[in-house]
């Protein structure tokens, strides 16, 4: 009896992990940022995502957008995302993105505490994938950081994603946490390092992503 | 994830153990602090009163010093916007009549874009206008007299990391009149 529990165990554990995908990811991008005056900037960013272990460019990204800082602790963001993203046929599908963000943050002596409340539409690729509909999602971040000095900022951050018109997933259906470092060369440029762990859930299958990113900052 | 809980918390704890006394002060919902002070350390001997009252937020709000005879030797009062920024500074004898106001306006990045000065009439002696880059750097410091001419004008320029790097005044026939370098070493 003993045997065949521990033989049905292994082939249940083998099987939850033939579903889930886990993977380890790195991500590169660049970001530069146009000050027109004290409350607008144009955005640029370009981003590749390097997936199935590092091998293989997955998603290549480009966004533009315009940047409005409302008050000293609220701006708003409105962004168009082109996505490149490489499908199991080694093809890669273009796909769409409009977002909006809405940022807050305070500071408290050394703390900064912020939120961002994200709503975006994704559409599809209607050449490669045939007409879907565009999906709509709610991503809410939260994040702390601490500014050790005019340098070192170590920051953390929180990330869930709701989508709002999914035919299926209702609810949360992934979480995504950050733990990471900014450096300030100058007024101008910044680096961050930053290492987060990507969770699907509520759906199958619930892959895991383990993303190691480096991000650029240009300010002019 | 106990250990960043535990870090997290440590940071917090570290941090309110430095807090100034303005937090304390505002934590504490302290309306007012009388102190008396009675100094024997030197040969001529000094005693004074100050008081001290307090907004919500632990911001001085007017503040009175008193000599050994219990007449006023300084009193102030002073106004304060949500961000903390003094937003009216008055300047009052020993029987409460101005001599001196001085008003603030800040834009909604908390930069100080106007300062108004008043004399003991109430009428304007001088205003200030400041200017502010994309960065909200202080670029400029205008002043003119209460008839709106030009009197001086300093001019800041800052390196890459954001420190002032000079500042240049000008008289009212754009002749400079001072001049301060900064150099850094990193």
């Amino acid at each position: 009896m003993k045997p065949l529990l521990l033989c049905l165990l292994c082939f249940f554990s083998f099987s939850v992990f033939a579903q889930n995908q886990i993977d380890f990811r790195g991500l590169l991008s660049i970001n530069v940022e146009k000050k027109v005056s004290k409350r607008v900037s144009f955005t640029a960013m370009a981003t590749a995502i390097a997936t199935y272990d590092f091998q293989e460019l997955g998603f290549a990204f480009i966004d533009a957008g315009v940047k409005c800082k409302l008050t000293k602790n609220f701006s708003t963001n409105f962004n168009y995302r082109f996505m490149l993203r490489r499908n199991f046929e080694n093809f890669y599908d273009n796909r769409q993105i409009i977002y909006g963000d809405i940022d807050f943050s305070k500071g408290y002596k050394r703390w900064s505490f912020g939120g961002t409340a994200r709503f975006q539409a994704l559409f599809y690729s209607h050449i490669f994938e045939g007409y879907k509909t565009p999906l709509v999602y709610n991503r809410t971040k939260v994040n702390v950081k601490y500014r050790v000095n005019y340098y070192w900022q170590p920051f953390t951050e929180f990330e869930f994603f709701v989508p709002l018109n999914h035919s299926v997933r209702k609810t949360v259906d992934q979480l995504r946490g950050s733990v990471g470092v900014a450096y300030t060369i100058n007024d101008k440029i910044k680096v961050e390092f930053y290492e987060q762990i990507q969770q699907q859930i509520n759906r199958a299958p619930h892959n895991t992503y383990f993303l190691t990113a480096i991000n650029w900052y240009f300010r002019f | 994830m106990k250990t960043y809980l535990f870090i997290f918390c440590l940071f917090l704890l570290l941090n309110s153990s430095f807090a100034q006394s303005k937090n304390q002060i505002a934590e504490r919902n302290i309306k007012s602090i009388t102190q008396h002070i009675l100094d024997e350390r030197k040969e001529n001997k000094s005693e004074k009163t100050t008081f001290a009252r307090y907004d919500k937020q632990g911001n001085d709000i007017e503040l009175i010093d008193y000599n050994e005879d219990s007449t006023i030797s300084k009193w102030e009062k002073h106004t304060y916007n949500k961000n903390d920024d003094e937003t009216f500074f008055q300047d009052l004898d020993k029987k409460g009549k101005q001599k001196k106001k001085v008003v603030s306006v800040f834009d909604a990045f908390g930069n100080k874009t106007e300062e108004l000065t008043y004399n003991a009439e109430d009428s304007l002696t001088e205003k200030s206008v400041f200017a502010y880059n994309n960065f909200n750097d202080k670029i400029s410091e205008t002043v003119y007299d209460k008839d709106g001419k030009l009197k001086t004008k300093a001019v800041y320029e800052y390196e890459s990391k954001g420190m002032i790097k000079s500042k240049i005044i000008y008289n009212a026939e754009n002749k400079i009149i001072y001049t301060r370098t900064y150099k850094y070493e990193y």
